[in-house]
């Protein structure tokens, strides 16, 4: 099975920014880091990727998958929620 | 009541109004992540339109407890910083997120300007420490220094170089926490009302000659400019100073421009406890240079924080000049442009008219090469409670030649106070063991000996000394380290002067120009001046007491009542009191009941500063001018 890609979009060093990279951080360690592949973009280095990806607010935690694009906005501070709206559950994958 | 019932009374398009003219923005999200709808807040925070907006996949709010910090990214690059707070809706029958949004960049730049100033506030603490007790070190260094200099004037050999380069390292190593200290704001300041339009025109050939050929100096200075109330010599080295910085700032050339300017308004945004907006005097000292970035913008005023190559600057100048601008009561700010320059504005508050500040200006640390000795039998009780500061101080007075006592501690001081020994002047150091420092070592003594001198010496101008940020116009203050030609000068000055206080008159006086005339006349002697236009403001101002009083002034005609029967109400309260009345057009029946009290006199209107002065001195008040004028006490 090819790994899913979660892309997390953040603006600069700001505490939403980092906090939002440490929610991320703990959710992996959390999973099972085999099969995710995590991509940080911060969109003051590259506005043309949240351009495209019409990204109006940060930080926003992207699942791209080939048939849907769901996405999240907020410091993925509830844990719960972000693995509901992953479609993981935690019982399964432990 | 419940709340449906009150949703069930509420019309459609009321809801409609109230959600199109909130102030937060708000959004419908999808399950999806969606905009479902956005009111003109929301558009105006995303800086798109509604139908832009809608069917943009901004993503599902999740929202723990309160609310989330989000940046809103507007087409363009626009970075907005919001809190989000969200409800479970639905939305044409499906589930769905209501998500209101408050741009909070306002807020958050102002708490960033706080936490930059509570910690410049911090440093600060902790340079004013460092530097105190370097400076005590630092006169036991010089103080030894000069004299074993003076003791080898004559030999020109390699001793004499080698103090020579130990007294300039130690001279630098003052000027260094000298320039802690203005940092930390805890420079005694010496306060006088300054003329910005008349500084900086003396300045400009200087600032001319320090910048070179290559830049071009221009100064816009405007007429009828406030006066500020400043340290002008912490101000020229404030101006020089960012002279200097923009110099190095432009290495190929360019211009320089100061420029001034009265703002009516303006408060210190970063600082909380400023609260209200008050006329100021803007400096701009600008450079067409190199600029900052905003990163190295937001350190300069931090000490030791320089961006010029090693040795080229120390890192004080900025901190320097921001220490000093608050404890003037002003503000600094910054702007600043990569390859386009910096404009460094400070703001200084406009001087508030107050006559007792209109003092003749403290005397100039002497550079004269012959420094002023005692006199025959002077002494000199010198408190100090660090022994080889005391060592070093008493070993210069007695090579000035004045007879020494001395004391550790208030204590043992007053002891000797009280003792029937000939004192002249006490030179106390501020910070004292035990519960006396020696501010109050110094009333003390002058209640015991009205006559004595006092001078006061401190490392750094503590809470003690300083209200609301300057000097207690009352101390005589002798900053440490001081110089051997500094300590002899001012102990001189003021064996010799007269007292330079010499009290608060009274002045009743309804015609404006003239209160302001003799106001100014009072100011030039040296009195402090409380002013009342009748009757009735001059019986209840000296009804609730007026510290050191020491004459009342009068107009015989007041607006009110006369101006006798107030010399009557006076007397009530202050039997001893002198008093001048003062008239243009005094009948004979005044002038019979009045020629005869004691301590009353008559001055005829109008009348030269002198003659006040002699009126003064022969209603019995003590004035300085007035023995200069040739004036003498009448004898009847």
């Amino acid at each position: 099975m090819a790994a899913r890609l979660l892309r997390l979009y953040i603006a600069g060093n700001s505490a939403s920014s980092r906090r939002a990279q440490q929610n991320l951080e703990r959710l992996r360690e959390s999973i099972g880091a085999h099969g995710w592949d995590v991509e940080i973009i911060d969109v003051l280095d590259r506005p043309e990727l949240a351009e495209s990806a019409r990204i109006i607010a940060t930080p926003t935690l992207s699942y791209e998958d080939s048939v849907r694009t769901r996405r999240i906005v907020g410091d993925l501070s509830d844990t719960v929620r972000v693995l509901e709206f992953l479609g993981i559950d935690q019982e399964d994958e432990a | 009541m419940t709340e449906t019932d009150i949703g069930s009374n509420i019309k459609q398009s009321d809801i409609r109004f109230l959600i199109e003219k909130n102030a937060d923005g708000i959004i419908v999200v999808d399950e999806g992540g969606l905009v479902l709808f956005a009111n003109p807040a929301a558009e105006r925070l995303f800086g798109q339109p509604a139908d832009a907006l809608i069917g943009s996949p901004i993503g599902l709010p999740i929202v723990v407890g309160d609310m989330s910090e989000i940046a809103i990214h507007q087409p363009g690059g626009g970075l907005v910083d919001a809190e989000i707070r969200t409800v479970e809706t639905s939305w044409n029958g499906q589930p769905a997120r209501l998500a209101s949004i408050r741009d909070v960049s306002e807020r958050r730049a102002m708490e960033d300007r706080m936490r930059h100033a509570a910690k410049m506030e911090a440093v600060g603490r902790l340079t004013a420490g460092i530097a105190h007790d370097f400076n005590n070190l630092l006169t036991v260094v010089l103080g030894n220094l000069e004299a074993a200099r003076r003791r080898t004037a004559r030999d020109n050999g390699a001793l004499t170089v080698m103090l020579d380069n130990a007294i300039r390292g130690a001279q630098q190593a003052v000027q260094l926490t000298s320039k802690l200290l203005a940092f930390a704001r805890r420079k005694p300041l010496e306060f006088r009302r300054v003329d910005l339009s008349e500084l900086i025109a003396g300045m400009t050939d200087l600032l001319q000659r320090t910048l070179g050929e290559s830049i071009a100096v221009r100064t816009e200075v405007p007429p009828e400019l406030w006066p500020v109330e400043v340290d002008p010599t912490e101000l020229e080295s404030t101006i020089l100073n960012l002279a200097v910085n923009a110099r190095d700032a432009m290495p190929d050339g360019g211009e320089l421009t100061i420029a001034t300017e009265n703002i009516d308004l303006t408060r210190d945004e970063s600082d909380e406890a400023d609260g209200e907006e008050r006329p100021h005097v803007k400096i701009s000292v600008a450079d067409t240079g190199t600029g900052m970035a905003p990163e190295v913008l937001s350190h300069v005023f931090e000490p030791f924080f320089t961006t010029k190559p090693d040795g080229r600057g120390t890192g004080l100048g900025l901190s320097q000049i921001y220490g000093f601008v608050k404890q003037s009561g002003g503000y600094v700010r910054l702007a600043s442009e990569l390859n386009v320059g910096t404009r460094v504005d400070i703001f200084l508050p406009k001087a508030i008219m107050r006559p007792d500040q209109a003092l003749p200006g403290v005397e100039r640390s002497s550079e004269f090469e012959a420094v002023p000795r005692a006199r025959d039998g002077e002494t000199i009780l010198t408190v100090e409670d660090d022994e080889d500061v005391r060592a070093t101080t008493v070993r210069s007075l007695r090579e000035l030649g004045y007879t020494v006592l001395e004391a550790a501690d208030a204590a043992a001081a007053l002891q000797l106070l009280n003792s029937e020994v000939r004192i002249q002047l006490l030179f106390t150091d501020l910070g004292l063991p035990g519960q006396i420092n020696g501010k109050m070592l110094a009333d003390r003594a002058r209640a015991l000996r009205p006559e004595l001198k006092a001078l006061i010496t401190t490392a750094y101008a503590g809470d003690i000394l300083i209200r609301e940020g300057r000097l207690d116009p009352e101390i005589e203050l002798l900053s440490k380290p001081f110089t051997f030609a500094s300590l002899g000068t001012r102990i001189r000055g003021l064996l010799d002067g007269g007292v330079r206080h010499p009290g608060r008159v009274l002045l009743v006086e309804d015609e404006f120009l003239l209160h302001l005339l003799v106001t100014d006349m009072l100011a030039e002697a040296g009195f402090a001046v409380d002013v009342a236009t009748n009757f009735k403001e001059a019986s209840a101002k000296a009804g609730s007491g007026i510290e050191n009083m020491v004459a009342a002034i009068i107009d015989l005609g007041l607006p009110d009542r006369p101006g006798d029967e107030l010399v009557t109400e006076l007397r009530a309260l202050y039997p001893e009191l002198p008093i001048v009345l003062a008239t243009g057009y005094a009948d004979e029946d005044v002038r019979k009941r009045f020629s005869v009290a004691r301590g009353v006199q008559l001055l005829t209107k109008p009348f030269r500063s002198d003659e006040l002065m002699a009126a003064l001195t022969r209603a019995g008040v003590r004035t300085s001018l007035a023995g200069r004028t040739g004036a003498l006490p009448d004898p009847g």
